[in-house]
């Protein structure tokens, strides 16, 4: 696992790494140890990047040992991060959400419920996937520096 | 008219689990719950009072206990998460409304 700055992580696409993933996304957010508006913006990008990882490991790499890299950007109205892995393409639009219950299967309904927008590209046989994640309404902005910041419902 | 009255022990076994309940963590609660059910143990609690992450792997640990036990006449029920963020796996997939949810003893 490498840190390359606090904006970029590469993990191995084994389920163990991606607990490195919410540390860096405190880091990203400049997140403390105090309640943050910005904890809930952070607890669902984990979710949704650890199933995503996740994914990468099950089906892109079918469990053969590779890395996955994610690259996060803060601006003034979320969090956008870019997951690149060389796995197999796949397209998300192939998979339905269940409609029954079952054990397994959830990882993309997941991954669409906690993302305002979940995309992917495919370029120099790597898979590009953008998942973005808008701060909550009125709760908060982020500052440049990537602080999430309350508004305290102020104008 | 005869009454009979008979009592019975009803066996639950409780398992406490805490930290992250992912798609590492996720196969030893599987198996711990399939263990217990295969020595006949079919009605079990599942306390995730303390637990702090839950994912898709560990929803589908429970989602299969919770099956076979059903299966075998009993439930697994569950202590709901401290953690707003470790209970919205079970929201996001409706099986907050699936699993019978009980007061922590």
């Amino acid at each position: 696992m490498t840190f390359h700055g606090r904006d970029e992580l590469i993990i191995p696409a084994t389920p163990v790494a991606t607990r490195l993933i919410r540390p860096w996304l405190n880091a990203v957010l400049d997140l403390g140890h105090e309640p943050d508006p910005a904890s809930d913006l952070a607890s669902r990008a984990e979710l949704a990047l650890v199933e995503h990882c996740n994914n990468v490991a099950l089906h892109g790499y079918a469990g053969e040992e590779s890395s996955i890299r994610l690259v996060a950007q803060v601006d003034d109205d979320g969090l956008t991060v870019t997951v690149i892995d060389s796995g197999v393409e796949f397209d998300p639009r192939s998979v339905a959400d269940p409609d029954e219950i079952q054990v397994h299967g959830y990882g993309l309904m997941i991954i669409r419920k906690l993302t305002d927008e979940f995309d992917m590209s495919r370029e120099n046989d790597s898979n590009q996937w953008r998942l973005r994640f808008n701060a909550p309404a009125g709760a908060a902005g982020v500052d440049c520096g990537g602080k999430v910041r309350n508004n305290g419902g102020n104008p | 008219m005869e009454i009979h009255s008979t009592t019975s022990t009803v066996t639950v076994v409780r398992l406490v689990v805490d930290g992250r309940l992912d798609a590492e963590a996720a196969p030893a609660l599987r198996d711990a719950i399939a263990a217990h059910i295969e020595r006949g143990v079919v009605n079990l609690v599942v306390d995730l009072t303390s637990i702090s992450f839950v994912d898709s792997a560990g929803l589908a640990a429970l989602v299969s206990g919770m099956k076979r036990s059903r299966q075998a006449g009993g439930d697994l029920q569950l202590v709901r998460p401290t953690s707003t963020a470790a209970f919205r796996v079970f929201e996001l997939t409706q099986f907050d409304q699936i699993f019978r949810f009980v007061d922590p003893t």
